[in-house]
């Protein structure tokens, strides 16, 4: 019998249980060509060029993605760094997208932390800001960054930030990084300085590694054997740039201002300098000093034997213009800044700098030149209102004028003591912008018990980082990679372009952050604009001098010749106006470091060395990262791990005055035979456990990561 | 349709009222089926489960080079373990630790002069399974089932609508020559064909192909060639005459002490049991052979509870009871359908 | 048409899908295999599970297309686009032994895998030509030091066959503008 085929399909002859089967069936089939179309990818894929602002590098770099997702990053051959691109920007990928990001808000409560909307979690930290400021006053807080504003515009708005809420402690990474090695030469040659790798005929590489921490330029560091050009190179550590070197002077950690001071003997007793360099500002003074370090003195002091000390005094002095790489490695120890000094003054006495070659002063007088020793940091962009300058002096103010000097900044070193002392004022709360402080500040076990004492700590970062961990809030920030880019140009660039991902989560970029967060506490006023783009196409004038502090007079009046040497007195100063000024010993003096080996501590502490894979406490938990290194090693020399009785894999405890961590060993000769390397930013093996908080350099505040004691045993 | 259907529905009423602890049974037999369509959906959640949970687990471990941002609540949700839980499905499987790979692999493998002791114990827990219920997998485990559902559904569909299918049966030893053949082209052509024709093996590709990367392999040409041939062709014609595993768990279940038994008392020659089977046994007239896939699905069906599951001495063996049998249901009358057919 | 030409026509459309054939069976032999592979001896133990690709994290782990016929299914590693991570967890999961089962510690990974050997085309090799500086592939390789080393001023980089293992994450990671690296199969003369 013919039916009609509709009636057949939907009529009444089907029963429920059949319907239901289909329906099963067609879902089954819904669920199939869904999987098919969704998992498709129909987006197209984009190309944004942008810079890489993992390190300070900032190599150009070309992103590849589709959606929000980031697939490829590549050097872009048309930047500075033509093309260079290393393994933590190729990781960018995996770090945007890890699952290790905060997604959201945390705040902290009984037995963990618990997600919260941004607004609920920035109107309790406002709420809980205006406490601390009621009662203690608006400088109890304080602001810790690290890298993220290091030659970013966003810098200006940090500072508008503290001046608005009314505090002075503002505190960036150069509390503990490279403002000593800017401001010892600053206060030499009147501006900071870099070395000319292009032209220079002899390069000292003085307590750096470019392979690690500059790869994009290592290469030309390291082509410096070749071509009939000179390589020196000063570590305790036999780096794989040392190994290309013509010379390596393996030099006991912390007497790097005795080794220059020798050198500079050499110098000076062979008559090997440029005959200009009498002009400079306490010449015989120096003479006088650097006449204490005969290189069999120095020999004594810095485990290198005298001869070399000569060889590389006279390769420096005789080879053509020289160039000076210094490094993190010189500035860590209690008398950092005058090592750099000492350092600084090899060159100008024998004419190197401002010659082709030599040092290339990075700030010299002229249009762009703010009356200020350092390139202009601080150029506030300051639409009205204008926030009224912060009663308050910043921490740091009195004890370490210098620093504050230069940098208009806080010494974050510093904050531990105000917040367990109170000294020189309360300080409860503390935010922590892109910085791992409880990991990487020097005595992590004192920053720890500050930590417990505040009243409040937000952190700021992608990853719940150790610091987040103690954090009463943490704030999921956006990586670079999600912000909106800044064009060359860098503190002063007006250029923005697009983000190379869009934002991930719900993770907000820092001006978002800052904006928002002054909106909460009701300063919205001074925070005008909707988008960071508009923030810095606001018109902007230079930052205003403190007279009583102004390191150098007012930019010469019109038709006067401006000076060559933008120091106070115009000319290169081996004796420092400035430093007198300020209380500070005028000549580059050596003093050795503040703790020397014992029979109870015999080996020398150096702590924090760039490793290839890492930077600082970052990409833990990136995994093709971490893979290049899964855990942290303690280096020693055979002859070190004999006196300790260790074995090279073998896991050893290392002891010092403040605390003990346990970590594997790795015995080679590569380190100086008295010294035990750490490697910085391990949560699980800290090595700022066994670092001071109280061993400062005096001048700057800098921490004396590299020249402490330290005991080896089997753990 | 109705008309076909009342006659049924009367015999089964009457033999209900006539036989009473049967109707125990009966219920029990309706458990089989359900605890049958248990097996069956987690096998297919977990032809489903294994990529999705490894796509989001790869997502964690790879920061996000994966790009299966969507799942990965899936594996963020439990703790990491450091042996998966779940990995692979259908055919070689590791359950919580448990290694199982289809005998048909290891057979391919044993051809292919590839056999080692890492695959003898994989291969040891199913073996001895296949041994004792046979053909279960075909009944119980096969995430072929939903499709097969699916042809016969619409081979329904279609009947009703006036299409006339064909029934073809090819010979009933054709299955094991095609496996012989089968091995011995892995055992010459030195690659592991098998995986490409078995559909619990396509399936589990496919599922896995669009999970992992979107979109559909040669695989679903396979199997969409197994569907037509199931729909236009034979009714579960794959399964019955081609499917190289239903072949080789034949061979290797034929001395099963677990089969279907008739109680001919209680049987009514109501022809539901016959007609329900999808692979061709005829409990009815006691003739099941090997090939019977121990679904149960003649036992549910079977109005008076006159089948039932039974322990004992083999009896059946490959091909032993081998009476051509013509296929009373599909012949003749105006395509009856009786509960049971179309589902799975 | 007469029989003779129906005849030609067909045994040529027999050649050329033979020839076909052939191209496509050698285009599939010359793909990467994962690791712990043997070469000759995998195709035979493979049994186109999938596994090795549901743990591979950074998918890297790919499939011959249904075009390939007899290949259809076995898995390849596509390093231009994903390199391996020599996590080992493949080797661990092949229910057949077609991966060798590999610790997952480098020293072990290369001794005993060998997935392919690099082949750098030097003329388009950034620092080989001369254009700048790159070191992509030092910083991408898991044996950096031994497996490649930069040399000259330009930090080129000098491949080690022998110490390579082939995991192709230089391959991945050479830039795209160069493509410059490419792993080849062991037997496959570059």
């Amino acid at each position: 019998m013919r039916r009609n085929p509709l009636r057949a399909i939907l009529g009444t002859a089907m029963s429920r249980r059949r319907a239901l089967q289909l329906a099963q069936l067609a879902g089954l089939g819904a669920c199939g060509a869904g999987l098919g179309l969704f998992g498709k990818k129909a987006l197209a894929e984009r190309e944004v060029k942008g810079t890489c602002r993992i390190c300070t590098m900032h190599c150009g770099v070309i992103a590849t993605s589709r959606g929000s997702r980031l697939l490829r990053v590549e050097g872009d051959p048309a930047s500075q760094t033509k093309g260079f691109v290393c393994h933590h920007g190729w990781a960018l990928r995996e770090v945007v997208h890890s699952h290790h990001r905060i997604r959201r808000p945390l705040r902290r409560e009984e037995g963990g932390f618990r997600e919260v909307p941004w607004e609920q979690a920035l109107a309790e930290i406002a709420s809980r800001l205006n406490q601390v400021k009621a009662q203690y006053g608006p400088q109890a807080l304080a602001i810790q960054t690290g890298w993220p504003f290091v030659r970013h515009p966003l810098i200006h708005m940090l500072h508008r930030f503290c001046q608005a809420f009314g505090t002075p402690n503002l505190a960036t990474v150069a509390s503990q990084c490279e403002a000593a090695g800017r401001m010892g030469k600053a206060l030499t040659y009147g501006s900071n300085a870099r070395a000319d790798l292009r032209h220079a005929r002899t390069l000292v590489v003085w307590g750096a590694n470019p392979t690690f921490t500059a790869p994009p330029f290592a290469h030309l560091c390291e082509a410096m054997s070749l071509d009939g050009k000179k390589l020196i190179v000063v570590d305790p550590i036999r780096t794989e740039l040392a190994e290309r070197a013509t010379l390596h002077l393996q030099v006991r950690p912390g007497s790097d201002g005795a080794l220059a001071l020798a050198m500079a003997q050499v110098l000076l007793s062979l008559g090997l300098y440029h005959k200009h360099a009498e002009e400079a500002v306490g010449f015989e003074e120096f003479r006088l000093l650097a006449a204490q370090f005969p290189p069999e003195r120095a020999a004594e002091v810095t485990s290198v034997p005298a001869a070399k000390i000569a060889e590389a005094a006279r390769m420096f002095a005789q080879h053509g213009p020289a160039s000076v790489w210094d490094g993190l490695g010189i500035e860590h120890h209690r008398s950092g800044l005058q090592t750099v000094r000492a350092v600084a003054a090899l060159s100008a006495l024998c004419g190197y700098v401002d010659v082709p070659g030599g040092a290339q002063l990075m700030n010299r007088p002229g249009p762009g030149f703010f009356g200020e020793l350092l390139p202009p940091l601080y150029r506030l962009a300051t639409p009205e209102p204008l926030p009224p300058k912060a009663q308050a002096r910043p921490i740091g103010y009195e004890e370490i004028p210098l620093y504050e000097v230069f940098n208009r900044q806080a010494q974050g070193m510093l904050f531990p003591r105000a917040i367990l002392e109170d000294k020189p004022y309360p300080l409860r709360a503390l935010i922590l912008i892109g910085s791992n402080a409880l990991v990487t500040s020097p005595g992590s076990a004192r920053m720890l018990e500050a930590a417990e004492k505040l009243e409040l700590l937000v952190t700021v970062d992608p990853f719940l980082t150790a610091s987040g961990e103690r954090s009463d809030y943490v704030l999921p920030a956006a990586t670079f990679a999600e912000a909106v880019e800044v064009g060359p140009g860098e503190e002063d660039a007006k250029v923005a372009r697009s983000s190379l991902v869009p934002e991930q989560h719900q993770s907000w970029p820092d001006w978002k952050v800052l904006f928002e967060l002054a909106r909460a506490l009701g300063l919205g006023r001074y925070f005008p604009w909707g988008s960071f783009q508009e923030a810095i196409d606001a018109p902007r004038v230079p930052f205003m001098r403190d007279e009583s502090r102004a390191l150098t007079p007012l930019a010469a009046a019109p038709g006067t010749p401006l000076p060559r040497f933008p120091t106070p007195s115009g000319r290169i100063e081996l004796r420092s106006g400035t430093m007198e000024r300020f209380g500070a010993p005028p000549l580059p003096e050596w003093t050795e470091p503040g703790e020397k080996p014992t029979a109870e501590f015999p080996f020398i502490l150096l702590t924090g060395p760039r490793t290839r894979p890492y930077i600082n406490s970052q990409f833990r938990r990136i995994p093709s990262i971490a893979g290049k290194m899964p855990e942290p090693l303690a280096e020693l020399h055979p002859e070190a791990a004999r006196r300790a009785g260790v074995k090279d894999g073998q896991r050893v405890a290392v002891v010092s005055l403040r605390g003990r961590i346990v970590l594997r060993a790795r015995v080679t000769e590569r380190i100086h035979p008295e010294t035990v390397v750490l490697p910085a930013g391990w949560e699980n093996a800290n090595a700022n456990l066994l670092t001071d908080g109280g061993q400062l350099d005096p001048l700057t505040g800098f921490p004396a990561y590299r020249s402490l004691t330290c005991r080896v045993e089997p753990a | 349709m109705a008309s076909a259907r009342r006659p049924e529905r009367a015999g089964r009423q009457s033999a209900l009222s006539r036989i009473g602890p049967a109707d125990l049974f009966l219920k029990r037999a309706r458990r089989y089926q359900r605890t049958r369509r248990l097996f069956l959906s987690l096998s297919v959640a977990l032809v489903f489960l294994a990529p999705l949970w490894h796509l989001s687990r790869n997502e964690l471990d790879s920061a996000g080079l994966t790009g299966g941002g969507r799942w990965v609540g899936l594996a963020a949700r439990v703790p990491h373990l450091e042996l998966p839980p779940l990995v692979g499905a259908p055919w070689t499987v590791e359950l919580l630790g448990l290694e199982m790979l289809d005998p048909l692999a290891a057979a391919a493998l044993l051809a292919a002069r590839s056999f080692d002791w890492e695959v003898a114990i994989g291969v040891l827990p199913t073996l001895l399974l296949v041994v004792l219920l046979g053909r279960f997998f075909c009944g119980w485990l096969c995430p072929y089932l939903p499709l097969l559902a699916a042809s016969n559904a619409a081979r329904a569909l279609l009947r009703r609508v006036g299409v006339r299918l064909p029934e073809v049966r090819l010979p009933r030893r054709a299955p094991l020559f095609l496996l012989a053949a089968l091995l011995l082209a892995t055992a010459l052509g030195g690659t592991q064909l098998i995986g490409l024709v078995y559909p619990p093996s396509l399936i589990g590709r496919e599922v896995f192909r669009a999970v992992f990367y979107g979109g559909l392999g040669g695989g679903a040409l396979v199997l969409l060639a197994a569907f037509l041939f199931d729909t236009f062709v034979s009714r579960a014609g794959f399964c019955r005459s081609l499917c190289p595993g239903g072949a080789l768990f034949s061979l290797l279940g034929a001395l099963s002490p677990i089969r279907v038994r008739r109680a001919k008392q209680a049987c009514t020659d109501c022809t539901l049991c016959d007609v329900v089977c999808n692979l061709g046994q005829q409990p009815m007239s006691d003739r099941l052979d090997s090939g019977c896939e121990r679904c149960g699905r003649c036992i549910a069906v079977c109005p008076t509870g006159a089948l039932k599951f039974e322990v004992g001495r083999a009896a059946l063996s490959a091909g032993a009871p081998a009476r051509p049998v013509p296929s009373r249901p599909e012949r003749g009358r105006g395509a009856p359908l009786p509960r049971g057919e179309g589902g799975a | 048409m007469n029989r003779r030409g129906f005849i030609g026509g067909a045994l040529a459309l027999l050649a050329g899908a033979t020839a076909g054939l052939k191209a496509k069976l050698a285009k599939a032999a010359s793909r990467i295999r994962p690791p712990g592979a043997k070469l000759g001896d995998f195709e035979r133990r493979c049994i186109r599970c999938f596994r090795c690709a549901e743990v591979c994290p950074p998918k890297a782990i790919r499939f011959h297309s249904g075009l390939d016929f007899f290949s259809a299914d076995l898995p390849f590693l596509e390093l231009d686009a994903r390199g391996c991570i020599l996590c080992m967890k493949c080797t661990e999961v092949c229910p057949t032994s077609a991966l060798e089962p590999t610790p997952g510690d480098p020293a072990a990974v290369q001794a005993k895998v060998k997935m392919g050997k690099p082949v750098l085309d030097r003329k388009k090799c950034i620092p080989w030509a001369g254009q700048g500086v790159c070191r992509i592939c030092f910083y991408a390789c898991p044996y950096a030091g031994s497996a490649v080393v930069l040399v000259g001023p330009q930090q080129a980089p000098l491949f080690e066959p022998e110490k390579c293992v082939g995991c192709g994450l230089c391959e991945e990671a050479c830039p795209k503008l160069a493509h410059a690296i490419r792993i080849v199969p062991p037997e496959v003369k570059g």
